[in-house]
């Protein structure tokens, strides 16, 4: 699970799929590329990152869903910024828009478990998700919260909280302080040695 | 079809580790070397995204199908698919193949943990009868890996155990200090009796031969703007250039080796990627370091039943490293303050093996190392995703709360092991499937053998009972079935074999200096002369092996003997 061996994780996902289909009808598989459309390509320069080419999918009324909801994830608390504030419902249609798999399998997702929230909303309170009031929201997300099938509220509380902390703001906000050059690397401190020997010993290692 | 008139002293194939290390030697020999590379020419210097942040890339950098390990991956024009260059499974195998299109090859984007085989890795056969032993032993190879390490800069430590070969002092630079989250994982490792090392890395912790020591920030695997970790690309190809002695022809994709007279290689055909066109290029010496398969393929298309194949072993026995990885989450590790973890992109600790002396018990005859990540890392979907998943808080101020008090108690740990070679796994040319140019394609053919799968269970096992022992929660990789829990072949992408090195020109395919027995002039240069794949990344050893044969070849071309 290094950066490396997460990598490698997700892209064999896609390939298990295929190589299902090929061994069922006793087919070899051809390692064949199949460019996305409006995709980045394969050699984007890495420096001068050129605007996104695919076209955004979700409507006004999702991408305020979607804040609402964002901003329910992840609420501003003593200084930290809301989700929306960092644009994460942004993020957000910009993945679901995104001409690969994984992203597509996650439009699916999450513009049905949006239109399943309307409906939720409406049959509850007689309006929808966006004209109820905090309050309620709190009700029909602790409600989402305790469907355990429902894959659209993990994966969308997954994508909020992953794409916020890993924003710039985010690296800040989660502690991280590295991404600097340094002179030289510096070992543990006292204290951290001393913290690592306590813990340890009341494992019993 | 376009010739040139021009002889070269030598034609080398690939830029990578194989082909930069003989590019190196041989111009410094003063020998005319024309380097042909199947992709593009590539600059790490200036193509380097060094600092870029996830914000600062598409869907914030995860791996897509354009960028299979993620938009900063120095990787260029490749991965586990190329475009216009098909690769084919045998029904019931299942093999992948990573290639880069780039001048450098994997060395731009490669892991960089630099490890020297041991003793008996170079004599598997003599020591359990399994596989095959090298035509050489670690005492030929040793001063060659001490070249190398002097030169591309390599850190380690004298460990003094058994099959992990210390490096005379002056070799290794020093090993960098352990991070907090692996001082606690090594006190679990010591209560299993297992011993921890310093990390072996081609990273540099002090200025070296005129490169910057690292600036302890920065993924490796995005390449080195500053040089300060090993590519072809920053250490190899500049010494070559400024000899004045090499001619680089990048986007050139060789698909054969030309015949010539009294059974000599005259030189080589490829197709130029951009315009489509055919060249051929005539060199005295032909040198294939386009990487295991590649060059099989070559050889394999290079006329009916393969040259430089009386032997029928070019392309079998192709292994690959054995890899099984579970992460855990550990409470213990959310009382540490924080710290800016990033240091090396790898671990500043692995674990060489340690069950040497009870493969029989165990059941497997051959060892794995382990790697090993964690601590407060740059956040990245994929990590913030793992954490957002450990955490109780459905929403609200407490999920913010309890990301920011797990963040670096997350690690993880991957398995590498050796594979024993074996006849199911190897690569032949498919005779249905042809490339953008009408070249025949790879059909891969894939079987681990329970050495294998059992290794790969007890690496799971091994790393499950050090999360128990240290308080912590395995969410990743539990599965302990050995079937269920391996890498898919060519998965760690240290492919060899396919091209062996032997004693008779019956049992191998080059002598012990990579040198075809068939055609006198040929030379393998890559992973592919390997008759074992030790859980020691094969990195180092191919540039060691590539450093002394390429002086070899030099000395027999000044003699005339080839």
């Amino acid at each position: 699970m290094s950066l490396v061996s997460v990598d490698r994780r997700t892209t064999l996902k896609w390939f298990a799929a295929a190589l299902a289909y090929s061994a069922h009808h006793g087919k070899s598989l051809a390692g064949t590329f199949m460019p996305s459309p409006k995709g980045y390509g394969t050699d984007p320069d890495l420096n001068k990152v050129a605007p996104i080419q695919w076209d955004k999918v979700m409507s006004p009324h999702e991408l305020k869903q979607t804040a609402l909801l964002a901003d329910l994830f992840l609420p501003a608390a003593n200084g930290s910024p809301a989700a929306s504030a960092l644009g994460i419902h942004d993020f957000v249609d910009e993945w679901i828009s995104a001409p690969y798999p994984e992203q597509q399998s996650d439009r699916d997702i999450v513009q049905s478990g949006l239109v399943w929230v309307d409906k939720d909303s409406t049959r509850r309170y007689g309006k929808d998700f966006t004209a109820i009031t905090d309050a309620q929201r709190v009700e029909l997300m602790t409600e989402m919260a305790g469907m355990s099938d429902f894959l659209f509220f993990k994966r969308l509380r997954n994508l909020v909280v992953a794409a916020y902390f890993s924003s710039d703001a985010g690296f800040k906000d989660i502690g991280y302080s590295g991404n600097v050059a340094l002179e030289a690397f510096p070992a543990p401190t006292d204290e951290m040695m001393a913290i690592i020997d306590r813990e340890c010993k009341a494992l019993g290692v | 079809m376009t010739t040139s008139d021009k002889i070269y002293d030598a034609i080398i194939v690939g830029s990578g580790a194989g082909g930069g290390m003989a590019a190196y030697i041989l111009t410094q020999k003063k020998l005319k070397v024309l380097l042909l590379e199947a992709g593009r020419h590539y600059d790490p210097e200036t193509e380097t995204a060094m600092f870029n942040t996830p914000q600062q890339a598409p869907l914030r950098g995860v791996s897509t199908p354009d960028k299979n390990f993620g938009f900063y991956d120095a990787t260029v024009d490749g991965g586990w698919e190329v475009p216009n260059e098909p690769y084919v499974s045998a029904p019931g195998s299942e093999f992948k193949w990573w290639r880069p299109r780039m001048l450098g090859g994997r060395t731009n984007h490669w892991g960089r943990y630099s490890f020297r085989y041991g003793p008996y890795d170079f004599k598997p056969y003599s020591r359990d009868g399994l596989g095959f032993d090298w035509p050489v032993s670690y005492d030929e190879i040793a001063p060659w890996y001490d070249k190398v390490e002097r030169l591309i800069g390599v850190t380690g430590k004298a460990e003094g155990l058994e099959n992990v070969p210390d490096s005379p002092p002056g070799c290794h630079l020093p090993p960098p200090a352990m991070r907090p989250h692996e001082a606690f994982l090594a006190r679990g490792f010591k209560a299993m009796n297992i011993p921890v090392a310093s990390t072996r890395a081609a990273i540099l912790t002090q200025p070296h031969n005129g490169r910057p020591a690292c600036l302890w920030a920065t993924p490796c695997g995005r390449g080195c703007s500053i040089a300060a970790n090993f590519q072809s690309t920053t250490v190899l190809l500049p010494v070559a250039r400024a000899t004045g002695n090499l001619t680089t022809r990048t986007n050139s994709l060789v698909y054969q080796v030309d015949m010539g007279k009294h059974g000599k290689a005259e030189g080589v055909s490829f197709i130029d990627r951009v315009t489509g066109e055919h060249h051929t290029a005539k060199g005295k010496v032909v040198i294939l370091s386009a990487g295991a398969c590649e060059s099989a393929r070559i050889l394999l298309n290079s006329k009916p039943g393969g040259l430089a194949n009386s032997s029928g072993l070019v392309g079998r026995y192709l292994m690959d490293t054995v890899g099984s990885t579970t992460a855990g989450y550990f409470p213990a590790l959310e009382k540490l303050p924080h710290r800016n973890d990033d240091g090396m992109s790898v671990g500043h600790i692995y674990v060489p093996w340690w069950g040497l002396n009870k493969q029989k018990e165990l059941g497997f005859a051959r060892g794995y190392h382990i790697e090993i990540f964690g601590g407060q890392r740059m956040p990245s979907m994929s990590l913030m995703g793992d954490y957002a998943d450990q955490c109780k808080t459905a929403f609200g101020a407490g999920l913010r709360d309890e990301m920011r008090q797990k963040y670096g108690a997350i690690c993880s740990f991957d398995g590498r092991g050796e594979m024993i070679p074996n006849e199911n796994s190897y690569c032949e040319i498919d005779p249905d499937t042809k490339d953008k140019w009408g070249i025949p394609v790879l059909r891969f053919h894939w079987k681990w053998s329970e050495h294998e799968t059992r290794q790969a269970s007890h690496m799971r096992k091994t790393f499950l009972e050090l999360i128990d022992r240290l308080g912590g929660k395995p969410f990743d990789g539990l599965e302990t079935d050995g079937e269920k829990a391996i890498s898919v072949g060519g998965e760690i992408i240290h492919e060899v074999g396919t091209a062996r090195m032997g004693n008779t020109p019956k049992d191998s395919v080059v002598n012990s200096y990579g040198q075809s027995w068939d055609v006198k002039n040929l030379f393998i240069m890559d992973g592919g002369v390997m008759p074992s794949s030790p859980d020691k990344n094969p990195t180092e050893t191919i540039l060691a092996l590539t450093w002394r044969n390429a002086t070899y070849l030099a000395d027999q071309a000044r003699k005339g003997a080839l």
